[in-house]
């Protein structure tokens, strides 16, 4: 038998002993990966202390603090204020009350990013080097909702020194590193051999940026903390939904709220009457952005309006129909045309997306222009805008089936629903989530938004962009598959 | 009638364990035969660690000759172009053969496999680990040598379902657990891989399949997942870091 070249490479028995067992957790960075500020920087932080306590020069001052504690080593909020103290800015005591409204305003601030809370599992760490403390931290990832026992290293700027990899590798195996930092989250524990996954959802996105510059700033931030707040698995459909409708769907809303109360103001009427059923969000955000504004709803249908019941010819009578502005998302106005004709009640209709290429056999569409008693008017049309309006009805579906009647009970308009809703449970309870988180986040800056959108220029240019984008065909396409 | 295949055959030809008639007969070869059969005739380098089962060595002692190594006697003939590697910790240097290099070195001794690794010129198309089937070498052997498998190749662990209670660490997460959590990077195991290691398995494994054994000796519901197979990303394809 022919001998080949063997080769030796012997050693002695190796004990491998238990304790170089090491446990394996992920780690994650905490602030833009955990816990995102509504303010986006550190910078409004101060601004927003500085406005509270009446000094201007604040963010300075205190950005100055911080720098040159950085170049003595030390890097945390105590020692900042101290320094303030030491620079002759305040005295002890109100470096004191500026200290804890920096840490009120942290708190204030705080948005969860929900994504990447869902993905942190008992005894995972969390690294930061940023001046807060590990107590204010915690308590701040409490604050966001995280309950789980997690190791939380505050390594004051160890991280982007690289000396806590080095710890972190004696005690544990990492099978992932999230944070946002490209130098300090990405390429130094990546040569370390840690994997790591680069977040960088907390930066504003196209969409955020648009809004904000159209001179939307609030409610793009709005839609940054919303979308940090989905609650659903990446790559679902309800996140999918969620996003959407928070992105694009708000926004429109927003500004179709404001069309209306100013169009309501301009000509004197005496409510703004929402009849659509895809008006039930509209009708809900109207009210909270614009808590005195005489706001109604009541959901007909196609098929409800032409049911002349007794109890619904109450109803139309008790809604003071004729003083008010009758107001849809979506309608070609044939239908109100055909109800004006048939009980002579005068109407004042406004309808966001005037559907003005879909031809009906009934109906020459100039009637809807000359037609005595029944005044039509919109903000934009359909024929430039998209020729579907699918888009805008299926996110401003309301959690109920097509209304297929109406009645008066107990002195109030009462619509019959049908039992059935043709849209995903899932889909339309994402939006019903996503409905309130709107609500709670919207409180505290509602006068501002309702501000930012009166002064906004062309908003029917804007309302199109908002119309084209939502009633995009892939999002239809993606929803047929779904129901 | 069944048509046996050819791995198969030569296993039971040869004697060896992975096979339908010796020993546990596991059956592995029903799993190989998927994987290999389009690599026949490629001019490979697998390695196997692990070269003769217990039993053998104990009914065969100074005689190995008149056995040789089984397994490395199965894939030098299924495989006629390929250089075939063995390894193990005990010396069977003397049983090798035409197109079959045998070496010595130690699962648990990360310095021993890496020198086996680079003296032999490393890029492994093939590994496979029938060794001692404890943890802690399966998992060490595993983070050396993946580093030195070639992109596309496949890192084969056989007998996962059995861990031999002398040589097993206390605490250590076995294999079969870890490998299982491993696409997801499952937390909480314990193991005894370097850092860059356990980081290169989980950037570099392209896809992780498990198959039963078909043993007749052990325990039906012990024997799922016996058979893990690692396929490495191929060239190009990147870490996988998002």
């Amino acid at each position: 038998m022919p001998t080949r070249p063997v080769l030796e490479t012997q050693s002695a028995e190796v004990i491998v002993p238990a304790t170089l067992l090491r446990s394996t957790v992920q780690s994650f960075d905490l602030f833009d990966t955990l816990v995102a500020r509504r303010c986006v920087g550190p910078h409004e932080i101060f601004a927003e202390v500085g406005a509270a306590h009446g000094k201007r020069d604040f963010v300075a001052a205190r950005i100055a603090a911080e720098q040159r504690c950085f170049a003595a080593g030390i890097f945390d909020l105590d020692a900042i204020y101290a320094m303030l103290v030491h620079l002759g800015y305040c005295t002890v005591e109100d470096a004191e009350r500026l200290r804890q409204s920096e840490i009120n305003a942290e708190f204030d601030n705080a948005i969860p990013i929900v994504e990447n809370l869902m993905q942190v599992q008992d005894f995972d760490i969390i690294v930061s080097d940023m001046y807060l403390s590990e107590r204010i931290l915690r308590s701040l990832l409490q604050h966001v909702g995280l309950r789980r026992p997690v190791h939380l290293f505050v390594s004051n700027d160890g991280k982007a020194r690289d000396r806590v990899w080095a710890e972190l590798g004696c005690r544990w195996l990492l099978t992932r590193h999230m944070g946002d930092n490209p130098h300090s989250d990405f390429h130094l524990p990546r040569s370390h051999g840690i994997p790591v996954s680069h977040y960088t959802g907390a930066t504003i996105n196209a969409t955020e940026r648009y809004l904000a510059d159209l001179g939307w700033q609030t409610t793009a931030r709005l839609v940054r903390e919303l979308r940090l707040r989905n609650p659903y698995p990446a790559g679902s459909l309800e996140n999918s939904a969620w996003n959407h409708f928070t992105a694009l769907n708000l926004p429109l809303l927003i500004l179709a709220t404001c069309i209306l109360v100013d169009e309501r103001r301009s000509r004197g009427l005496e409510k703004i009457l929402l009849v659509g059923r895809d008006c039930h969000w509209l009708a809900e955000l109207a009210v909270h952005l614009y808590p005195g504004e005489p706001i109604g709803h009541i959901p007909v249908s196609r098929q409800a309006l032409k049911n002349d019941t007794p109890g619904a010819l109450a109803c139309w009578a008790s809604s003071h129909l004729a003083k008010s502005l009758v107001a849809d998302l979506v309608s070609t106005g044939h239908s109100w045309l055909d109800f004006h004709r048939r009980t002579t009640v005068p109407l004042n209709l406004f309808t966001l997306l005037y559907i003005d290429n879909y031809q009906y056999a009934a109906f020459d569409p100039a009637d809807i222009f000359r037609t005595d008693g029944f005044t039509l008017s919109f903000a934009i049309t359909a024929s430039t805008t998209t020729p579907q309006s699918r888009g805008l009805e299926v996110f401003n579906t309301a959690p109920h089936g097509t209304p297929l009647g109406i009645d008066v009970l107990g002195g109030h308009c009462a619509p019959r629903y049908s039992s059935h809703h043709e849209l995903p449970a899932g889909f339309v309870a994402a939006l019903g989530h996503a409905q309130a988180a709107i609500i709670t986040a919207l409180r505290p800056v509602r006068n501002q938004v309702v501000a930012e959108t009166s002064v906004l220029e062309d908003k029917p240019a804007i309302l199109r962009t908002l119309v084209q984008s939502i009633c995009a065909p892939n999002w239809v396409q993606q929803l047929s598959q779904a129901i | 009638m069944t048509t046996v295949p050819q791995l198969t055959i030569l296993a039971n030809l040869y004697g060896s364990d992975k096979g339908s008639q010796h020993h546990c007969a596991h059956r592995y070869t029903d799993a190989y035969e998927q994987l290999f059969s389009t690599l026949h005739n490629k001019p490979l380098r697998l390695l196997e660690i692990g070269l003769m089962h217990g039993r053998t060595q104990h009914d065969y002692a100074g005689k190995f000759d008149q056995v040789g190594c089984p397994s490395l006697r199965m894939w030098a003939e299924y495989f006629p172009r390929a250089q075939i590697f063995g390894l193990d910790i005990v010396d069977f240097r003397a049983l090798a053969e035409d197109r079959i290099t045998i070496g010595i070195a130690n699962q648990g001794d990360r310095a021993s496999l890496e020198g086996y690794a680079v003296a032999t010129g490393g890029q492994f198309d093939i590994i496979i680990d029938d060794g001692s089937h404890a943890s802690h070498h399966q998992q060490i052997t595993l983070g050396v040598l993946f580093q030195h498998l070639s992109p596309g190749g496949l890192y084969c662990i056989e007998d996962l379902h059995y861990q031999p209670a002398d040589m097993e660490l206390p605490g250590i997460t076995p294999t079969r657990a870890f490998l299982r959590g491993l696409t997801e990077a499952r937390r909480g195991n314990r193991l005894p891989l370097l850092q860059s290691e356990l980081g290169h398995l989980i950037d570099q494994v392209e896809f992780l399949r498990f198959f039963d054994s078909q043993s007749n000796q052990w325990p039906k519901e012990s024997l799922a997942d016996a058979l893990a197979v690692l396929r490495k990303k191929p060239a190009g394809v990147g870490s996988g870091q998002s």
